[in-house]
């Protein structure tokens, strides 16, 4: 078994809106990123994954384990989900409810919970907040323990929605160093963004997508000599110039930031 | 940063002497005592056994009764309300464009007794409540065998009523950022049907959000969560039920009795 996740020839239709022929790879420890434009299917292909939605055609294996009804909870025990916005995520009274609130379901015993749920905090630095009710943390902190609750399933398979997003550059590398920690281990990942940094910088490789279709799955290198992918991308080094050009136009008619 | 509806102890850890499930079994029951009761003065004296009782317990009351004023409404709705629709004796009558109103002393009377024990059991759930954490409050529930799709439903609840109020006030700030003016009660009104329905969408949203969240680590095979466990001094509480109960029975009739004549 080299593959954690492996979508074949997946086709899946909503209203006005398709994914076609769907064929990806997750290996074992490999991170990838994807990629694409709003509405481009990235969120839709996690719920397939996750089994929260059904193909119309083709299959999804999760180490080794065809999703479908049956095996439904057995693949949620191996993929563990970050929803981009934590509020979506916690519920519970307290964050240490919160992140046993997953091993509790397993039926794991008290000791066994308590032990899980006290690693998964203090993986993510989170240990002191413990008693804390989910609802009086910034939003940085609501995104760690969202990621304890994760974690705390141990799952082998992360996929991680926008991880980022409106966190600052201490919880980004906060964040960074957990999932650096995890891979240690062996997990496998699969994160979305929209920011080239951190697909230039953290992914083995790279997933686009463009209107419910592959259109890269591959190296990052490659990726980023590719037209078609920096299309989905986002020419950054494109809108670098026009911004350029744009403060120099303005210095020319007479206003510079010194007044 | 939004809070939860109720008077719940922040955090997971509550000091009381008591266990959750046995102060919410002795507020039911203390409840129903009071929703029997068919003196006014005797629910009151069970008002100030609860002022009593909360002070001795160190309740809070500023926040207990921050609550209560704004449930207020609803007990007075029946005080007021109940004088014109029960009862045979009128006391006074009133001339309205579509007829006569009647007020009754019947439900006058009645109305009062209502408003008593709507306050009473008010005041005593409010101040349990404060008095126990979130954490314990479920477990309690759960201890109390309650179905845990109730359980979860609350949960859920309680967890994102201040969320919507979180963003109905963040709506408003961005309509009062770009000029408007809740003035005239009309357009008020617009607004806060505007907000209802961009509010019930995005609760829609997010409740489906928060329910693939859930099942993505389990929900839904049988919710396992930790019961709120008997303690030791939990047998005071029903001791001091028990006092109240017999004083109702054989003690306080006779004391008002005697105070009546």
């Amino acid at each position: 078994m080299t593959c954690a996740i492996d979508v074949c020839g997946v086709y899946f239709r909503y209203e006005n809106f398709s994914m076609e022929d769907i064929n990806m790879e997750l290996h074992i420890g490999e991170q990838k990123a994807m990629v694409g434009l709003n509405g481009s299917g990235k969120t839709t292909l996690f719920k397939l994954l996750l089994g929260l939605l059904e193909p119309t055609s083709g299959e999804i294996h999760i180490m080794d384990r065809k999703v479908d009804r049956e095996g439904l909870w057995e693949v949620r025990q191996n993929v563990g989900f970050l929803f981009q916005n934590p509020d979506d995520q916690l519920f519970s009274p307290t964050v240490w409810e919160d992140v046993s609130f997953g091993p509790r379901n397993l039926g794991l015993s008290e000791d066994e919970i308590e032990e899980r749920a006290e690693w998964a905090l203090s993986i993510v630095g989170m240990s002191d907040f413990a008693n804390r009710p989910v609802n009086q943390m910034s939003h940085g902190q609501a995104k760690r323990v969202a990621l304890a609750g994760v974690v705390a399933m141990r799952p082998q398979i992360l996929l991680l929605d926008e991880p980022f997003t409106g966190l600052d550059f201490p919880m980004v590398s906060g964040i960074v160093d957990i999932i650096e920690e995890l891979r240690g281990a062996g997990i496998s990942v699969l994160y979305t963004t929209h920011n080239r940094f951190f697909l230039e910088n953290w992914a083995d490789s790279v997933l686009v997508l463009n209107n419910g279709r592959v259109v890269y799955d591959g190296p990052i290198d490659e990726a980023l000599e590719t037209p078609l992918v920096l299309e989905q991308i986002g020419n950054w080094n494109h809108l670098a110039q026009k911004m350029a050009a744009s403060r120099t136009r303005v210095r020319e008619i007479g206003f510079s930031a010194n007044g | 940063m939004a809070k939860f509806v109720l008077p719940f102890i922040e955090g997971r850890s509550d000091s009381s002497s008591f266990s959750p499930t046995a102060m919410l079994v002795t507020a039911l029951a203390f409840a129903v005592i009071v929703s029997v009761q068919t003196s006014p003065a005797i629910t009151m004296v069970l008002i100030a056994v609860v002022l009593l009782g909360g002070t001795l317990a160190r309740t809070k009351w500023r926040s207990v009764f921050s609550l209560a004023t704004k449930l207020e409404v609803f007990v007075l709705l029946w005080i007021l309300l109940e004088p014109f629709l029960y009862g045979t004796t009128v006391v006074a009558v009133f001339t309205m464009p579509w007829g006569p109103v009647h007020v009754y002393s019947e439900g006058i009377a009645f109305g009062i007794l209502l408003g008593l024990r709507m306050f009473c059991i008010l005041l005593m759930f409010i101040a349990t409540l404060s008095h126990m954490s979130l954490a314990g409050f479920i477990g309690a529930l759960r201890t109390l065998r309650v179905p845990s799709s109730f359980v979860g439903s609350m949960l859920i609840m309680l967890r994102y009523i201040p969320l919507f109020t979180e963003e109905r006030t963040r709506m408003q700030d961005a309509q009062a950022l770009r000029g408007y003016e809740r003035g005239v009660r009309r357009s008020r009104v617009e607004s806060l049907g505007f907000l209802l329905g961009s509010m019930i969408d995005r609760a829609f949203n997010r409740s489906v959000a928060v329910y693939e969240s859930m099942i993505l680590r389990g929900f839904g095979r049988g919710m396992h969560s930790k019961g709120a466990g008997l303690r030791r001094n939990d047998a005071a509480l029903l001791m001091l039920l028990l006092i109240l109960v017999l004083s109702l029975v054989f003690i306080l009739p006779d004391i008002m009795g005697v105070l009546v004549f």
